[in-house]
C-alpha cells in the first residue's frame, strides 16, 4: 500500500487494533459524510480537490492501493460531543490511468484538500511538434 | 442539547431524492449535476449550551473576509460567497461538485443574546460563532449581599449619617440575636 504525503499521516484503525478498526468502520458508515470534490485532469497530472471542513493534517489519510484512491479524514473531538455534523469524511475513487506513486502529494488548508497525482510517462500523450 | 432546525443535516425526502438523482447522473454520465446543491449548503448546526448558543457552519476554502456574520435580535445571519473552482486552461473537468456561489443562512436563535459579546472564529474551514445569552436569560445564580458588605459600602458612602443600629448606642443595642 502506498502512503501519500508525509510520515505524520495517521492510520485510522491502525495495525494491532482489529476491534478498534471494526468499530471505526461501523461508525464511519453512520457518521461519516461523502465529501464534495472537484477533479480535473491535464496531460501530465490529475488533481483532486475535496471539501473536508474541520479536518486537520494530522487526522487525514490518503491511500492508493492498486487503482483505488481513498480519502479519509476525521475531525478531532467531534465524536465525543453530541453533534449532527459529520465526524469525518470518506470517499474512494477508482483510477484508470497509471500514476507515479512516489510523486503523489497531498496538502490540506482551510478544510480543502488538494491531491496531485502525476501521470506516468506512458499515460502522457506523445508530443508532436508542429510548425 | 442539540438542535438543527434550519440545518441541512436534518435530511428530508427531497434531499434524499436529490442525492439519489445525483448518484444516478454520476453513474450514467460520470458527472455530478448541479441539482440545487446550494440549498444544502452550507451544512450547519445550532447547539444550545448553558450560557449561550454555538453555531457551526462548514465553510471549507472560505477566507475570513469572504464571510459576513450579523446578529440582530434573535436572528443570526451568515452570508458569503465562494467562486466556482476554475481548472487551468486545457484541463478536463472530471468532477465538479464543490458548491459555489452565494449563500445566505438565517438562523433563528431560541433566545436573546448579548450581541456585543458574540465571537466568530474560522478554523480548518469551519466557522464557529459563540453567542452568549443575555444575562437576564441565563438563569445564573444571583450574588446575595451580606450585612457586612452593605454596611461597609454605606459607611464609605456617607459616614456622617451614621448607623443608628450600629456602634452600641444605648437606645439601639446592636444585634444581640435575642430569641
Amino acid at each position: 500500500m502506498d502512503r501519500i504525503g508525509d510520515d505524520e499521516l495517521r492510520d485510522l484503525g491502525g495495525p494491532g487494533s482489529p476491534p478498534d478498526a471494526e468499530r471505526e468502520t461501523r461508525l464511519r458508515r453512520r457518521h461519516y459524510a461523502r465529501p464534495a470534490v472537484d477533479v480535473y485532469s491535464t496531460d501530465t497530472e490529475m488533481v483532486v480537490l475535496a471539501d473536508l471542513p474541520g479536518v486537520r493534517k494530522s487526522e487525514l489519510a490518503i491511500t492508493l492501493e492498486r487503482d483505488e484512491l481513498v480519502i479519509e479524514g476525521r475531525i478531532t473531538g467531534r465524536e465525543e460531543e453530541e453533534s449532527s455534523l459529520p465526524w469525518g469524511y470518506h470517499r474512494r475513487f477508482k483510477l484508470r490511468s497509471a500514476f507515479e506513486r512516489d510523486r503523489i502529494r497531498g496538502h490540506i488548508d482551510g478544510g480543502v484538500l488538494e491531491v496531485r497525482l502525476p501521470k506516468s510517462s506512458g499515460e502522457q500523450p506523445r508530443k508532436v511538434a508542429l510548425d | 442539547m442539540n438542535e438543527s432546525k434550519t440545518g441541512a443535516s436534518g435530511r428530508g425526502a427531497l434531499a434524499e431524492l436529490k442525492e439519489a438523482m445525483g448518484n444516478l447522473f454520476e453513474s450514467v454520465l460520470g458527472l455530478a449535476p448541479d441539482l440545487g446543491i446550494r440549498q444544502e449548503f452550507p451544512r450547519h448546526e445550532l447547539k444550545v449550551e448553558d450560557d449561550g448558543y454555538r453555531v457551526r457552519v462548514e465553510l471549507p476554502g472560505f477566507k475570513r473576509e469572504e464571510i459576513e456574520v450579523t446578529v440582530a435580535g434573535k436572528s443570526l445571519a451568515i452570508a458569503g460567497e465562494r467562486r466556482r473552482f476554475q481548472a487551468p486552461a486545457g484541463a478536463r473537468m472530471l468532477r465538479s461538485e464543490r458548491p459555489a456561489g452565494k449563500f445566505d443562512l438565517n438562523i433563528r436563535l431560541p433566545g436573546d443574546v448579548d450581541a456585543v459579546a458574540v465571537v466568530a472564529q474560522m478554523r480548518d474551514g469551519v466557522l464557529e460563532v459563540r453567542l452568549p445569552k443575555q444575562q437576564a436569560h441565563r438563569g445564573r445564580s444571583i450574588r446575595v449581599e451580606t450585612n457586612e458588605e452593605s454596611a461597609s459600602e454605606k459607611a464609605t458612602g456617607d459616614e456622617a449619617s451614621g448607623m443608628p443600629w450600629e456602634g452600641g448606642s444605648p437606645d439601639h443595642p446592636s444585634d444581640t440575636g435575642g430569641a
